[in-house]
């Protein structure tokens, strides 16, 4: 009986020093996160959960070891471990939660089909758990990312007529270019689609090489001098009229960006909403 | 007395079962950075391809006292990792054990071949050879390594003494190709576009860049020859320069298309030498039973 | 085909490292999108040599304004003062010929020349200043940097 007791005692002990160092060594890890030192904090992490035996550390490890690869733009690491997270989980919140912390990361690298799917699951898989303000939301954001102004405020609107992010939208969707006008007008006129985009240097020179070569080929031909005339038609104006209907297409595509990258940086410095 | 066995069995049943979880938990988990929890943890990173970690986690093991398999694991690390020199430098120092010395030799030249410096490849098998004896897999990966530079090669028969059956006619085949390699001759290649533009890049095997060559010289000359007769004198000169300068730059790109030809059919030589090493695992059996 | 097995085998085992396989820290949001910018990068801000300023020149006059023609990496341009800078005029010019010779070829075979990561055919001056020992030769399957 006494060894028994002694036995018993043993035990208690050993599991309570084991669950203390565990514990200890979870703040340790936890400490490391906090002072941003993720890497480090990723391996203690992992030395937590394989000394963790009774799996009773998997799901807070693996969401912090998911944080520090996504903080580090890992992001395919972070997937994978925000994964294990959902499928540790018993309650639908948490599979709710970590699936949407999936979303975020397929929106801030920029896999916009995989988070559209992946909002699309959830929305019909959770119908009435999960707030429908809170699919629209993260669906708005994977919209501003791929660029898709238009259809980002389609959803903000959603959650609210003058949401914030709404706004942005609109106004960025207001400001660009239209690409097909300005490859159109310069197909007309060259140089007008640079002059609309506002590279006036580049228009006037497209404008001036185009009624250069144009002049010289159609005079070529004029004064029966077939072979010059092909030559300079094929070679030289149709180089500068091919240029110059591309620049403006490009100008237009690059001024796009530039208005997006505008909104962007807004978005990532001032808006202190939820971000991806 | 039944009664009384039965409780004995209880008895000890609980104790034994109670000693057994004793020990399961006894891994001195108290600490987890001890030697043998460090260890353990570095073998499971090791496992998993998490290289770095497991290093860091070696090293600090073998701060407080000496594992030449721990050592061993290291140096597997950076060569996996692809860290070729650093993992040379660890495996120098395995000394102590005869069995990993003698791996860890063997896994250094295995690194000397990766970095590609087979002089120094070679210098380290001769010096395995003086240290541990001769050794006929080697031998193969030493002579082998011969076509992958610029050495000279023995006498044919000395060179193939060291290889027999199937592999000895591959042998002697490559043998061929590394004392008369099937290059084409960059000074011919120009002199064929000096006479016909374009058709020294047809030898180098670049034809659309030939007749390209031959269009273009043709075309301009065409224009040159046409204005002269016309005694339009000024573009007569313009078209003729244009010419020449297409002329002059194809006889100068033949010499140099046929030099890429060499460098590519070289490239392919060596490749198809490389892969037949790799599949065979440079002639050096692979260290087993690392992840245990 | 073994060969092109071969190579990729060896460089997925060997030259993509995993993520932790060296040291990381924070990395910086960034959400915007990269501009690929329709000039060249004009160099004579920094360098004032007759040759940048030709080649400036020519980016700003000509280039800049006939279209996305050059599938090579470094452009036309580039590779003639590349060329001129690295050998000498006459050289530089005999390689700009037969580059521009190349350019040409309407059926210019895609297999002649690995990849630049721009996308572009990668053709660097290193491989046609007519020494054997400068030429380094990048299988078709290799990205280059």
């Amino acid at each position: 009986m006494k060894i028994l007791l002694i036995n018993i005692f043993l035990f208690n002990i050993s599991i309570f020093i084991i669950a203390q160092t565990l514990d200890e060594q979870k703040h340790y890890a936890d400490s490391l996160f906090g002072i941003e030192n993720y890497y480090d904090a990723i391996t203690e992490y992992k030395r937590l959960l394989y000394f963790d035996k009774l799996n009773n550390y998997k799901y807070d490890a693996n969401l912090n070891i998911a944080e520090a690869y996504k903080v580090g733009a890992k992001y395919s690491d972070a997937i994978k471990h925000f994964t294990i997270v959902r499928n540790n989980c018993t309650d639908e919140s948490g599979i709710i939660n970590a699936e949407l912390k999936i979303v975020r990361i397929n929106i801030l690298r920029r896999t916009i089909p995989e988070a559209l799917r992946s909002l699309n699951n959830l929305q019909s898989n959770y119908a009435g758990v999960i707030e429908t303000s809170v699919i629209n939301y993260w669906r708005g954001w994977a919209y501003i990312m791929a660029d898709n102004w238009d259809l980002a405020s389609i959803e903000f609107a959603k959650i609210e007529y003058d949401h914030p992010l709404k706004i942005i939208s609109d106004k960025v969707e207001l400001e660009k270019y239209s690409i097909t006008f300005a490859k159109m007008s310069s197909l007309i006129i060259p140089g007008a689609g640079q002059f609309y985009t506002g590279n006036y240097i580049s228009g006037i020179l497209s404008l001036g090489w185009n009624v250069l070569w144009g002049y010289l080929t159609i005079n070529a031909f004029i004064t029966e001098r077939a072979v010059e005339g092909i030559l300079i038609g094929g070679l030289l104006w149709a180089r500068f009229y091919r240029g110059n209907f591309q620049n403006a297409e490009k100008f237009a595509i690059d001024e796009n960006k530039k208005i997006s990258n505008k909104a962007y940086k807004y978005l990532s410095k001032e808006y202190f909403g939820e971000k991806p | 007395m039944i009664a009384n066995v039965l409780k004995l069995t209880t008895y000890l049943f609980i104790l034994f079962t109670l000693i057994g979880i004793n020990n399961l938990f006894s891994q001195e988990l108290d600490n987890l950075f001890n030697s043998s929890n460090r260890t353990a943890f570095g073998n499971y990173l090791f496992c998993e391809g998490d290289y770095l970690r497991a290093i860091d986690e070696f090293k600090s093991v073998l701060s407080s006292e000496w594992n030449d398999s721990l050592q061993f694991k290291i140096a597997t690390s950076y060569y996996r990792m692809g860290q070729f020199d650093k993992s040379i430098y660890e495996f120098q120092k395995i000394e102590a054990d005869i069995y990993l010395n003698k791996l860890a030799k063997l896994e250094s030249i295995r690194s000397f071949y990766q970095i590609g410096d087979y002089n120094i490849l070679r210098d380290q098998i001769n010096v395995y050879f003086i240290t541990m004896g001769e050794s006929q897999k080697l031998s193969k990966l030493y002579n082998y390594s011969l076509l992958l530079d610029s050495s000279l090669l023995p006498e044919k028969s000395v060179y193939l003494s060291h290889f027999n059956g199937e592999e000895r006619n591959r042998i002697s085949e490559y043998y061929d190709w590394k004392i008369k390699p099937p290059y084409k001759n960059p000074t011919k290649a120009a002199i064929m576009s000096a006479l016909v533009p374009g058709l020294g890049k047809i030898y180098a095997n670049e034809v659309g860049d030939g007749i390209t060559a031959f269009l273009l010289t043709g075309l301009f000359t065409y224009l040159a020859v046409d204005k002269f007769q016309n005694n339009h004198t000024a573009s007569g000169w313009l078209y003729a320069s244009i010419a020449a300068f297409f002329y002059s730059g194809n006889i100068y790109g033949s010499a140099t298309a046929v030099q890429n030809y060499n460098a590519g059919i070289k490239f392919n030589f060596n490749n198809k030498v490389k892969f037949y090493l790799n599949e065979r695992d440079q002639f050096i059996p692979i260290p087993k039973y690392l992840c245990d | 085909m073994k060969i092109v097995l071969f190579i990729i085998i060896i460089f997925t085992n060997l030259t993509i490292a995993q993520t932790d396989w060296i040291r990381w820290g924070k990395a910086e949001v960034d959400y915007s999108l990269e501009i690929e910018g329709v000039e060249d990068n004009y160099n004579s801000e920094t360098s004032s040599s007759p040759l940048t300023l030709l080649k400036d020149g020519y980016s700003f006059l000509i280039s800049d304004l006939d279209g996305n023609n050059c599938p090579f990496y470094p452009t036309c341009s580039s590779f003639f003062v590349e060329a001129v800078s690295r050998t000498n005029f006459v050289k530089g010019t005999l390689m700009f010929a037969d580059r521009f010779t190349r350019d040409s070829n309407l059926f210019k075979s895609h297999e002649h020349y690995p990849t630049h990561v721009s996308g572009k055919l990668y053709d660097p001056t290193e491989n046609y200043q007519l020494h054997d020992s400068t030429i380094i030769f990048y299988s078709i399957e290799k990205l280059v940097n």
